[in-house]
């Protein structure tokens, strides 16, 4: 199979110069959103999104059964098979992916956060690569030869030094060295035995460089994916095939990699989005947030909360066809107008634009959100309105404080929202889209309800001395007053309507 | 009351509370019977959000219209102080819509924010306004004996005070307060057994809106507000020209606003304009909270509906003192429930 589509998500944030996770990101986060960008990749002239996969594939560093990420990908299709696994597998995978033979479209996911390691001074690049590998022409990549390595320090014996000269060596067809550029995973290898190589790829002299992927360090998780990003990078200067020697627990294998036909990218970040810089408070009080207790917050039970991800994860609802409006989670009978006649739908992720925003202060959120008194807070929360005409309330995330005005349009991404029970909650939030101008058109109101009559109830005044009696077989009851003076029911009798006999005929006032 | 009465002669009593603190939550309004010395008086319990005292007061006004009793009481009472913190935030939030609001990081500040952040989208700055509702509210309430605040605040101090939710600053904001407040409501002819000045309730109204502000057609009117006194004007059979006071539902400073226009007071993007002319002032043409509204007098949520018909008894029969609105005979209560969910209006006159 060959890699026809990349994408790469780096976050927002950086702490001493290194790209790390937001307070509400994590690798789920991370993941979906990765997954979320490789299905929009498309080449010159495509179609807005990817083919549905078969089989989706999510490496992450601690996989865990319960965390949906089927549900939190918003792929749509019944036949798709969702897998995770460890981080550490991924090496593994993508080999077998790519040296096996397609059966349709599959897409490998890697996302890698820091965890709750709050105290850690040094925090690795966190972000997310995704993949697509089909049958179609694109970036080709597989070993050429393996070699049993000894580890670090150890100096090559002169044999392997031999062979793998001589294979790094190796001529095209045209006399040229077949690899353009080498790729170690190595670097103090390459500097010590093989000094000629370029170490990194390299362009025509004078030629402008994309930057290499954050993730493309050597010993990285992510690295493999990241190599295949700088790949296709490169080959868009010229440099189609290039060396990937790797690096793997007792073996170095020496990879060809060769871009024969375009691979679309998909990342961020857009023009004009801000760097966040993460302050080291702000960093550590990761480490602090309790999972184990239910909050003081409203308790919404995870059952309940499971239930609720149609709707708050991949808006859908229902649509009703009298009046137009929407209902996020599915109705029966339209919330609005009453009517029957509602429809399965879902609301668009595109268009979205802010009708209100607030910056909420510390002290004003809901205790739910008390974990975010050092990292987050003051968090912003806006109305977001949908062009089908539908409003949420949605917090507002990765957008500094203040920034965000009516008009702004956003982007729904998936977050952490609070801790409950031991574990994350997650949930959609709006980000800021620099990349699309603020518009300052006024917003309508929505379509109000169906006039009708005033459905409020109201109680007349107390009606006008009465002129007839009713006689009663049992208790007595009040007498109607004649000159407004008139006695209350005796307390011994119980309150209620008298009992009910047939009144005789009225006497005269 | 000025003649007294005996416990025994009131045949209903309901209890507006939220449950917000104190620790008798469940069947709570037996209590009722109890402390009023009337053993086996029936006795419900209501909730409204901090619509509850307007809802305790109309259905009182239900019940003895359609004779099912002819003296109820309708009791208010909310001690919010005797709860830890963190559970009066999580508090200040149930009654706001738990499925999309609270998750995206609302309580109440937040919500009545946003209804004022598209306010000044529509019709300009907020803020010279908000901080005359403030005012002005403050200045009543220092002449009110029974309100939680009793001291004039500046401008200054208004400015200076912290936000909580932008545009809101503390000082829009009404605080957490304990109180209670009781009604006693009686047949049309059976009133002056017990006072010389009776208040007659001319009209009774509820109505609803959606719970969550993200669903309602507007951001910057209360649908249930314009529901209520549509059907309470209607009732009553006169304009509202004819209503010479308002005890409005001010939970925050924009909620007043609101309030202005979704009664009928003034056009839509006005209201800013007549507090800082001084309309609604207690000497203006149409004095809005005289009590000091929610924001100073205070806001114990199942109380306040009937704390605002205590005002309006006390206005119309000329007790007020320093803080009376001079001659004035008819008034109108609004009371919201949460950000709008609920509404009662009720009319009244002497």
């Amino acid at each position: 199979m060959n890699v026809v589509a990349l994408a790469q998500v780096i976050p927002r944030y950086v702490r001493y110069g290194v790209p790390v996770e937001g307070p509400d990101e994590d690798a789920f986060t991370l993941a979906v959103e990765a997954a979320r960008r490789l299905g929009t990749v498309r080449g010159e002239g495509g179609s807005p999104s990817r083919p549905l996969p078969r089989r989706v594939s999510f490496f992450v560093p601690r996989p865990s059964k319960e965390i949906p990420f089927g549900d939190a990908s918003d792929l749509r299709g019944e036949s798709i098979e969702f897998e995770v696994h460890g981080l550490a597998d991924l090496p593994l995978a993508l080999t077998e992916r790519l040296t096996g033979t397609a059966g349709g479209e599959e897409w490998l996911i890697a996302s890698l956060d820091n965890g709750e390691t709050g105290g850690s001074s040094h925090a690795a690049p966190a972000g997310a690569m995704a993949a697509a590998l089909s049958g179609d022409p694109g970036l080709v990549a597989g070993e050429m030869r393996s070699f049993p390595w000894k580890g670090r320090g150890h100096p090559l014996d002169p044999g392997l030094r031999t062979t793998l000269a001589s294979m790094l060596s190796v001529r095209a067809s045209d006399g040229q060295p077949w690899a353009q550029a080498y790729r170690w995973d190595d670097e103090s290898l390459a500097r010590t035995f093989f000094p000629g190589t370029a170490i990194s790829s390299s362009g025509a002299p004078g030629s402008p460089s994309p930057p290499p992927s954050p993730f493309s360090r050597p010993g990285y998780p992510l690295r493999p994916l990241a190599v295949l990003w700088d790949a296709v990078q490169d080959s868009a200067r010229g440099i189609r095939r290039s060396m990937w020697i790797r690096l793997e627990p007792h073996r170095l294998s020496v990879w060809g990699i060769h871009v024969d036909a375009p691979v679309p990218l998909g990342g961020n970040p857009r023009p004009g989005e801000p760097v966040i810089a993460v302050e080291d408070a702000a960093w550590r009080s990761r480490s602090r947030v309790a999972l184990s207790s239910v909050s003081e917050g409203a308790y919404v039970s995870g059952d309940r909360y499971r239930s609720g991800w149609a709707g708050h994860w991949r808006l859908e609802g229902t649509r009703c066809r009298r009046c137009g409006r929407y209902a996020l989670a599915a109705t029966d009978v339209c919330r609005f107008c009453g009517s029957p006649e509602v429809e399965p739908s879902q609301l668009s992720r595109e268009g979205a634009r802010l009708e209100a925003i607030t910056t909420i202060h510390k002290g004003a959120q809901p205790t739910e959100f008390d974990w975010m008194e050092d990292s987050a807070l003051p968090y912003q929360v806006g109305l977001v309105r949908f062009p089908e005409g539908h409003r949420l309330s949605l917090q507002i995330t990765d957008t500094p404080p203040g920034s965000a005005r009516p008009g702004d349009a956003v982007e729904l991404v998936l977050r952490r929202i609070y801790p409950q029970e031991g574990s994350w909650r997650y949930g959609l939030k709006a980000v800021v889209r620099r990349d699309i101008p603020r518009d300052g058109t006024p917003v309508e109101d929505l379509p109000g309800p169906p006039e009708g009559p005033s459905p409020s109830s109201t109680s007349p005044p107390p009606a006008p001395v009465r002129r007839t009696r009713r006689v009663r077989k049992s208790s007595p009851s009040p007498k109607p007053p004649e000159g407004g003076e008139g006695e209350p029911s005796r307390p011994e009798e119980p309150l209620g309507p008298p009992p009910s006999v047939p009144p005789e005929a009225p006497s005269p006032g | 009351m000025d003649r007294g009465i005996a416990p025994s002669e009131i045949r209903l009593g309901i209890l507006a509370t939220v449950g917000f603190g104190g620790w008798q939550l469940g069947n709570v309004s037996s209590c009722l019977a109890e402390e009023l010395g009337a053993p086996g008086l029936p006795t419900v319990r209501l909730e409204n959000a901090c619509a509850s005292g307007g809802t305790a007061l109309f259905e009182a006004a239900r019940a003895v219209h359609s004779g099912l009793a002819d003296v109820v009481l309708a009791a208010g009472v909310e001690k919010m102080t005797d709860c830890p913190s963190p559970r009066r935030r999580y508090w200040l939030g149930v009654s706001g819509d738990t499925e999309w609001e609270r998750p995206a990081g609302l309580t109440f500040a937040g919500v009545y924010a946003l209804m004022a952040s598209r306010y000044e989208a529509l019709y300009g700055p907020v803020e010279e306004a908000l901080c005359a509702v403030a005012l002005k509210n403050h200045a009543n309430g220092a002449h009110n004996p029974l309100a939680h605040f009793q001291r004039p605040i500046s401008r200054d101090q208004y400015y200076a005070s912290p936000p909580v939710a932008d545009p809101l600053r503390l000082y829009d904001c009404c605080p957490v307060s304990d109180g209670a407040a009781a009604v006693l409501v009686a047949r049309d002819d059976l009133a002056r057994r017990y006072t010389d000045t009776p208040v007659r309730i001319e009209a009774s109204a509820l109505a609803t809106d959606t719970l969550a502000l993200q669903d309602r057609r507007s951001l910057t009117s209360l649908e249930s507000t314009r529901r209520a006194v549509k059907g309470a004007l209607q009732s009553w059979g006169r304009e509202l020209t004819s209503l010479q006071m308002f005890e409005v539902h001010d939970c925050f400073t924009i909620a007043e606003l609101l309030a202005l226009e979704d009664l009928g007071l003034v056009a839509r993007g006005e209201a800013g304009k007549l507090t800082q002319e001084g309309e609604t002032a207690r000497d203006g043409r149409r004095p809005v909270n005289p009590s000091g509204g929610l924001k100073a007098k205070g806001h114990p949520l199942g109380a306040t509906g009937l704390a605002q018909a205590h005002e309006v008894f006390e206005q119309l029969r000329g007790r007020c003192g320093p803080r009376q609105v001079p001659g004035v005979e008819t008034a109108l209560a609004h009371n919201v429930g949460g950000s709008g969910g609920t509404c009662t209006v009720h009319i009244f006159s002497v």
